[in-house]
């Protein structure tokens, strides 16, 4: 069983949440609530409507697309993975189903908690910011890497 | 139903009328006597009339022949009585005096006694016979009418009217003899008094019901307040999530407080106006006194009276105003009444009820049904005359299985209800097995036929109680009845009093509602197969399982509980449920309760072994000085407090987020605060009392898996099992018995059902455990066959007041299991069970086809007015209905081109 101060360290490895005060970090990780997955069982469905985001303590999860009628693997995540976050940050469906491999251990981390401590905390505010930010900064960049292989064929 | 009180009274108490009346015949010359009495007393051995000399005697009870002066010179006389001397004679008379007041006062007693009993058995039948007409309203009337209206009258309205039947023709007559009396003595004694006596009463009698009639209109007004406050009251209630929901208690205030005043008003207007005719009518008697002081005082002191006369005369007199204020009231309370009783039964004479023989009682078994119904021209209205159904005409045997299909407004749920006599046809026949439906007995139909829709009223009480309360009989059974005079402690009034609507015969209340052996071994098979089949099985289980064994509990069942947690135990080891439940062991620390939960590891029975009485609790005290546990737990508590300092310090008070945690509150954190800034550098022995028992309270809520504090380490564990086990020696030594232990070994009875078997608790981070310990559960119990008697235990589950304990859906299920319960020849399903999700409920209507079907031979007619569209395979026939009229009947095949249509 982890302690509070285990989930500190390891919300800290997320870059969402690297840069924010220790202290925030423990309220993130007092509100989280401990989650265990059996094998195979779904964390969530696609196109559910989940608020929550989820981050890996122990195991591995599937992350599972549709594609002809069959789900398909396309990645799996493993320890201090953070996935379901789109959803948990503004109001979209599941893009992808999430299975447990293995019994799967994750701390689950409700939008309403997020947007709370943002509120209360501007500063994490700033610090996600910058996150998604940089993220976006990445797509842009990986989109614009796919667009120009398209376009130049060999 | 009689609208005239008198008659009314007079019609069903005659004869005991009639007996008052010679009994207080009988009282008056004894009545009599007493006035008589005291004027023999002054006149003679008093003043010595007669007694001129010592040695003169007069005689005492001699007898005359009445009227023999008038016809021969003298009087005959029967008996020259005994000659008495003036002192015995004084002493006989006063005990004469003394007898004729006793038995004066037994005649009252008897004659009240008498009255008290006719009246509140007359109230019985008043109240029995308005109630039976209830039972007797058409669907369509009972419908209209408000609930607490009709309880308002039953109960409240007519109850004066209790204390007045006795009186309403003994208390004129009584009343009425002694003014009698008193007025012939007084006439005796002097006409003249007598006379001016005879025309003021006369005057009264003309005065007082010119000044009435204003009374009677209040009083009827009065009534129909009292009636519309009892109707709005029970509106707002039943209503009264609307009434929050849109915010408008003030208006029901409001309009609460209009009808108080309006009552106020109206009753402060009639005290007013009765107590101005108690006026005049004091007055007026009084008036009398003045005239017979003033000119019987005039008339001896002229000699042309003698004194003796006049103190008779007043003494006559003062026996006077009292019966005649009593007719006078009597008059008064008998319009009241009178009104009183026209407004309570005129909506119930009015209505036009069902004949008595449709209701009528009987302990035959009923003839099954064997052809089933035949509908010709059938045409039903709904409340503005529009048609709804329209010349349908059809046959629905109970040998076969028929849907009638059709939405909304095509008159599908009203041939239910018509068939189910909750609508009535404007014209055309109905028939049931060639009998007309309206002659049929309601006994018959509802033996033999199940009707179940989508509104659930239940009355409240066990699942058991609920099922067992529609079940006067039960397939081929004769009904349980009993004879209704044979309760012992009524015995004494029964006489004569059932009226004609009642029968000797009622069917046995107690029987099998409150017997706690029902359902017995006979029917406990169908129970089953009906309750499975409704799906109402689970629930019932589920139920049973979180109760706890109270004295249902035998041994065996305990032993076979014992056994299911020790195959639940077990299983653990399957893949499903490993580590989803942390079982409870004596032998290892259970991190899912909290420290305290895991010192004692029981339930407590005494509350000073209840969580928030711990820190104080002595014996636990003792047993953490015991085992040096104080200044660790002292530590721990500080611990957690300096955790909740840091955590939710910085927070705002009105903090969303310290709300949503359930964490501490802003007051208890900087409570924490500062007894964290008052023990800093202090001992558990140094720091003050009242902080000690805080912090102790605060290390014995915790636990590891809810908070994370990493407070308890290996090693703390082990010392607190080590308490644990001191506290159980200590308290076993003491033969302290306020904690049941819990002992992997033994029953706990403290404990509900499935947290015996479980026997630990569900890791709170699995999110599907429950359902998965759940089923183990269940799979054991019905390996082990001791899933039914848990289902029986179920049985007694409280549906609460209406059934609110239930969710629709299973509300909707046991009505349907009711239905089906008393294995009828036919049911009626309309749009039953709509509130379940379209699979459960096909998967439902499917097993009750085949319920009703053997070998493919139907025993059980099922007519189906469905909410889902198909499937129809189920069925042998459908019939399609489109605006009230039957557009298509046939066999699924023949209808489905058809039905396909309708629904594109």
């Amino acid at each position: 069983m982890s302690t509070l101060k285990d989930d500190v360290a390891m919300l800290r490895r997320v870059a969402l949440f690297s840069s924010v005060d220790p202290s925030k970090l423990k309220l993130i990780a007092y509100t989280a609530s401990q989650r265990v997955f059996e094998d195979g069982e779904m964390v969530f469905e696609k196109d559910s409507n989940g608020t929550s985001a989820y981050l890996i303590v122990r195991g591995e999860a599937e992350i599972l697309v549709e594609s002809g009628g069959k789900q398909v693997v396309v990645a799996v995540h493993g320890r201090n993975a953070l996935f379901g976050e789109i959803s948990a940050f503004c109001d979209v469906p599941r893009t992808a189903g999430v299975r447990a491999r293995g019994q799967l251990s994750v701390l689950e981390l409700k939008r309403e908690n997020l947007m709370e401590l943002i509120h209360e905390f501007p500063e994490v505010a700033v610090e996600v910011i910058r996150e998604l930010a940089r993220r976006l900064a990445t797509t842009t960049s990986d989109l614009a890497h796919v667009l120009d292989s398209k376009e130049t064929p060999d | 139903m009689e609208r005239n009180l008198l008659k009314y009274i007079w019609r069903h108490s005659r004869s005991k009328q009639i007996w008052i009346f010679i009994v207080v015949l009988a009282a008056m010359p004894v009545y009599f006597l007493m006035l008589q009495l005291p004027k023999l007393i002054v006149n003679g051995p008093i003043q010595a009339v007669g007694f001129e000399t010592p040695e003169a005697t007069q005689p005492f009870l001699s007898i005359s022949l009445p009227f023999t002066q008038y016809f021969t010179d003298q009087q005959i006389m029967l008996f020259d009585g005994f000659q008495l001397q003036r002192p015995s004679m004084l002493v006989v008379l006063c005990i004469s005096f003394l007898l004729a007041v006793a038995l004066n006062g037994w005649f009252k007693l008897y004659i009240n006694t008498y009255k008290g009993k006719l009246g509140e058995s007359l109230l019985r039948r008043l109240r029995y016979e308005l109630f039976d007409r209830v039972l007797r309203y058409p669907i369509g009337k009972i419908r209209q009418v408000k609930p607490s209206e009709i309880s308002s009258v039953i109960k409240d309205e007519v109850e004066p009217l209790g204390e007045f039947f006795g009186d309403a023709f003994s208390a004129p007559v009584f009343l009425g003899a002694q003014a009698l009396t008193g007025m012939t003595f007084l006439f005796l004694q002097n006409t003249m008094f007598g006379a001016i006596t005879l025309g003021i009463v006369v005057f009264q009698a003309w005065i007082i019901p010119r000044l009435r009639r204003r009374l009677l209109e209040l009083g009827r007004r009065r009534q129909r307040a009292a009636r519309r406050l009892s109707g709005r009251i029970g509106e707002y209630v039943q209503g009264m999530d609307d009434v929050h929901l849109h915010g408008v208690t003030n208006r029901a205030r409001a309009n609460i407080w209009n009808i108080l005043r309006g009552i106020l008003a109206t009753r402060f207007e009639l005290y007013q106006r009765k107590f101005f005719v108690k006026f005049i009518n004091n007055f007026l008697i009084q008036l009398l006194a003045f005239i017979f002081y003033l000119l019987g005082g005039y008339l001896v002191i002229t000699g042309r009276m003698d004194l003796g006369a006049l103190v008779a005369s007043i003494a006559a007199y003062k026996d006077l105003p009292a019966p005649i204020k009593g007719i006078i009231d009597w008059d008064q309370q008998r319009l009241m009444n009178q009104i009183r009783y026209e407004q309570a039964v005129e909506d119930f004479a009015e209505t036009e009820i069902v004949p008595y023989e449709r209701q009528v009682a009987t302990d035959q078994v009923l003839p099954h049904i064997k052809e089933g119904y035949k509908l010709s021209n059938i045409t039903v209205v709904d409340s503005s005359d529009q048609p709804v159904i329209e010349s349908f005409s059809a046959t629905l045997s109970p040998r076969e299985a028929v849907a009638i299909v059709g939405g909304n407004d095509s008159g599908a749920e009203q041939v239910a209800e018509v068939l189910g006599r909750l609508l009535r046809a404007r014209s055309g026949s109905i028939t049931l097995d060639g009998n007309d439906l309206d002659s049929i007995a309601e006994s018959q139909t509802g033996q033999r036929i199940g009707y179940a829709d989508s509104n659930v009223f239940y009355a409240g009480g066990s699942i058991k109680a609920t099922l067992a309360e529609t079940l006067p009989f039960v397939g081929d059974a004769a009904p349980v009845i009993k004879n209704a005079s044979s309760g012992a402690d009524f015995a004494n009034y029964e006489n004569d009093v059932m009226v004609s609507a009642d029968v000797d015969m009622i069917y046995d209340v107690d029987d099998p509602v409150s017997n706690p052996s029902w359902p017995d071994d006979a029917f406990w098979p169908h129970l089953l197969s009906v309750m499975q089949s409704t799906r109402l099985y689970n629930d019932v289980l589920e139920f049973g399982l979180l109760r706890t064994l109270d004295d249902e509990g035998d041994e065996t069942i305990k032993a076979s509980l014992l056994e299911a947690r020790r195959e639940f135990a077990d299983d653990k080891s399957t893949d499903e449920l490993s580590g989803a439940v942390e079982f409870f062991d004596p032998e290892k620390y259970n991190h899912q309760l909290t420290i305290g939960e895991n010192l004692i590891f029981g339930t407590p029975l005494d509350a000073q072994f209840n969580p928030e009485n711990l820190p104080s609790n002595k014996t636990m005290l003792g047993v953490l000085k015991e085992t040096d546990l104080m200044s660790q737990l002292f530590d721990a508590g500080r611990e957690v407090a300096e955790n909740n300092v840091e955590l939710f310090g910085d927070l705002t008070e009105d903090s969303m987020l310290l709300q949503r945690t359930g964490g501490p509150s802003p007051e208890q954190i900087a409570a924490m605060k500062q007894m964290l800034d008052r023990t800093s550098g202090k001992t558990v022995t140094t720091a003050p009392a009242n902080d000690v028992t805080a912090i102790l309270a605060l290390a014995f809520g915790y636990s590891e898996t809810q908070s994370r504090f990493g407070v308890l380490n290996e090693a703390l564990q082990a010392q607190l099992l080590n308490a644990r086990k001191k506290l159980a020696e200590t308290l076993g030594a003491q033969g302290n018995d306020c904690v049941a232990f819990l002992d992997p070994a033994r029953f706990n009875p403290s404990l509900t059902i499935i947290d015996n078997i479980l026997f630990g608790r569900i890791d709170a981070r699995r999110t599907g455990a429950r359902d998965r310990v759940l089923n183990a559960i269940k799979k054991i119990l019905e390996e082990r066959n001791i899933s039914e008697t848990i289902f029986r235990i179920g049985l007694s589950y409280d549906i609460g007041v209406a059934g609110r304990n239930l969710t629709t859906s299973q509300a909707q299920k046991l009505k349907v299991a009711r239905a089906l319960l008393k294995k009828p020849d036919m049911v009626i399903l309309n749009r039953a069970l709509s509130a379940l999700d379209p699979v459960e409920r096909k998967a439902i209507i499917h097993d009750i086809l085949s319920l009703g079907s053997e070998d493919g031979k139907r025993q059980m007619g099922v007519i189906c007015v469905p909410v889902d569209n198909g499937p129809w395979d189920d069925f042998d026939r459908v019939i399609l209905m489109e605006g009230g009229r039957i557009s298509i009947d046939g066999t699924p095949e023949q209808v489905a081109p058809r039905l396909e249509m309708s629904n594109a």
